[in-house]
């Protein structure tokens, strides 16, 4: 069967009126899950997994799938309007939709966003459409050394994310890394700076640490002077709340970087959509006519990382459905949900369960359809957050930060954790660090060090493995030149300068 | 020297200082293992760069001509958030005790009130309204447990 008809096939099943109706109600589940930080897609199908068991395995699937991308939409709420990230790939949204919301620019930023996730998003699902088999293989070539390789392009963004100093980022970010260390290591089980707290032992979560440092730390920079009456300016009208042309033209590369460096990255298991999103927004910054604008409320800087985490969902999706191997929480309980209703996930899957994959396929086109339709009237209501006087907001961003904190585990120890890191992003903010390079550090930490033990396990120490394997060897050489072009470009503008003295 | 000025040369004493203690620590970590680096091998070598990072920080800061002026932010500006700051962590602590709405509806009477001097029943009706409202939406709507006090919510 070819595409366009395994594509027919999908739409007849997708659009019976059972299937919309369930697609509906994932995606609607989705945007609140994502839109209210606390409750996570991981957490939310868990539950919904039992109710399940007597509808139709499509229909099921359908509608999980539906939460899976629906809250990756809502994510970027409450990140552009209240700096608290709603769940981690959304972070990045944080560094340019909250100063866009600080402009008066909520309704565009929260926009662009929904329509950039509809843009990735359906390039994604096109992306699993078209080249799921082949690609899955090419993921499995990823070994350890491609993981660090990948781990250190990540990294690299650190370029990207540094203010005024070079050197503040870097320190933010190795803090980050040595964050990541924090608990047991997974090797030797040995503990790592637990300072005797078991609570410790799991390692520190990256979304109490970033909702700390983004949320509180605004909240507390913000206690600083008593303000007036609205924090931020709220446009009149329905068309200063969305996106103008002109800013969906300056978005067209933003929507095709997401959308390409999500799905690729979401195919990679266990890489996820926080580091599409960070290196979308790098990339984005490194071609950008005006980079130096990049964390001061630019509109592409919005679209970038919420495309990419969007249309990492379709990609993940493609190891998931085509080796069977989860690449994230969610896509390992969508896996559980697919064995438990008696499906081998696997090379076979679609040629054993074709209205399976392709009714899976066709729904995700619908259901972008219908997050698009369905978020795009809510952005001028959820502006409306904005006009709450500042005593009311600040309690309020305080109030969702603890319930997101607290909801992570369900430890008082991970609220007090976040009481900590908030000090530490006013910190930061009074002494010029960037927050972004830790969070950075943090997420990718971890799987950072995980690869190069790996690999120098593989090797017996030897470093060289990082560096003969060929896609290792690229991604290290792209590495080494994302970093040293703005040392390069320093030096050429002290040359400049050194020659323009002389003369 | 003015320290206002020399935001920097405290991070920079302070992160390096940060990164003494990291390279000790890890140092009582084993550096290799049986099967490979061990579990001090990275912490052993972010120690290091924090160090050598932080000393940078520090001699730029120390050769770099200071900007002439009084520095804008006030000790006060300092004072209120971090009364702000430990209020958020009283309400913290209060959590087991009191519960999430209580201690939410507390912190919110103080920063209405003390930080910003509006009167006792704009701060008694605001913590009411958010204390309801994060108790319908997260609670009964979504279904979470958060902590509870002896009166149940």
């Amino acid at each position: 069967m070819d595409a366009l008809g395994s594509l027919l096939l999908g739409f007849s099943v997708a659009l019976t009126p059972g299937n919309l109706f369930w697609c509906f109600v994932g995606c609607f589940l989705g945007t609140i899950v994502g839109v209210l930080p606390g409750l996570g897609p991981p957490a939310t199908i868990a539950m919904l997994l039992p109710l399940t068991f007597k509808m139709d395995h499509t229909t099921a699937m359908i509608m999980l799938a539906g939460i899976y991308y629906g809250a990756k939409y809502g994510g970027s709420t409450t990140s552009i309007l209240l700096n608290v990230p709603g769940e981690s790939a959304s972070v990045v949204t944080c560094l340019d939709g909250y100063q866009m919301a600080r402009q008066g620019r909520a309704g565009p930023a929260l926009g662009i966003s929904a329509i950039a996730s509809f843009v990735a998003g359906t390039f994604g699902v096109l992306g699993l459409m078209l080249i799921a088999p082949p690609l899955a293989r090419f993921a499995l070539r990823f070994a350890p050394p491609e993981y660090f390789a990948l781990m250190a392009l990540g990294l690299a963004m650190v370029v990207f994310l540094a203010g005024k100093s070079m050197i503040k980022a870097l320190l933010a970010m190795l803090v980050g890394l040595w964050l990541a260390t924090v608990g047991t290591d997974l090797f030797s089980a040995e503990s790592r700076f637990t300072f005797g707290r078991t609570e410790l032992l799991d390692g520190i979560d990256f979304v109490v640490a970033s909702i700390g440092i983004f949320a509180v730390g605004e909240v507390l920079v913000n206690l600083e002077a008593r303000g007036g009456n609205d924090v931020f300016r709220i446009p009149k009208g329905l068309k200063n709340l969305l996106p103008s042309l002109e800013d969906l033209r300056a978005c067209r590369f933003a929507f095709l970087n997401g959308s390409i460096v999500g799905f690729f990255i979401g195919v990679l298991p266990g890489a996820g959509s926080t580091i599409s999103s960070f290196i979308s927004y790098g990339l984005e910054k490194a071609f950008s006519r005006h980079p130096e604008k990049f964390g001061t409320g630019v509109i592409e800087g919005v679209a970038a990382p919420e495309g990419a985490n969007n249309s990492d969902t379709g990609g993940s999706l493609v190891p998931l459905l085509t080796l069977g191997i989860p690449g994230s929480n969610t896509t390992a309980i969508l896996l559980a949900a697919l064995i438990l209703w008696g499906f081998r996930p696997g090379p076979l899957l679609i040629q054993e369960n074709p209205s399976l994959f392709w009714g899976l396929v066709a729904s995700m086109y619908v259901g972008n359809v219908m997050l698009l339709i369905l978020n795009l009237p809510l952005v001028p209501l959820f502006a409306q957050i904005l006009r709450l006087p500042y005593y009311v907001l600040y309690p309020a961003i305080l109030g969702i930060s603890i319930v997101g904190a607290y909801s992570v585990s369900g430890s008082l120890f991970d609220v007090w954790m976040l009481g900590v890191f908030g000090l530490l992003g006013y910190l930061m903010r009074k002494l010029d660090f960037p927050a972004a390079p830790l969070i950075l550090g943090l997420v990718l930490g971890d799987g950072l060090e995980r690869a190069l033990r790996q690999s120098l396990m593989m090797s017996q120490g030897n470093l060289s493995i990082l560096v003969t394997r060929p896609l290792s060897a690229v991604m290290l050489l792209l590495t080494l030149i994302i970093v040293v072009m703005p040392l390069l470009q320093k030096v050429k503008g002290w040359r400049f300068k050194a020659i323009g003295q002389e003369v | 020297m003015d320290l206002r000025h020399r935001s920097d040369l405290i991070s920079g004493v302070c992160v390096a200082a940060f990164g003494v203690y990291v390279a000790v620590a890890s140092s009582r970590l084993s550096y290799v293992s049986e099967h490979g680096p061990g579990p001090g091998f990275m912490p052993v070598w972010l120690g290091i760069g924090l160090i050598v990072l932080a000393l940078s920080l520090i001699v730029i800061d120390l050769v770099r001509p200071k900007p002439k002026g009084t520095s804008k932010s006030g000790a006060w500006r300092v004072a209120r958030t971090m009364g702000g700051w430990l209020a958020l962590m009283g309400s913290m602590i209060l959590l087991p005790r009191l519960g999430f709405s209580l201690s939410l509806a507390l912190l919110t009477i103080f920063l209405v009130v003390v930080l910003d001097r509006r009167s006792l029943w704009t701060a008694l009706s605001v913590a009411f309204s958010l204390a309801l409202g994060f108790y319908v939406v997260f609670v009964l709507a979504l279904g979470l447990s958060l902590p509870s006090g002896p009166w149940g919510f």
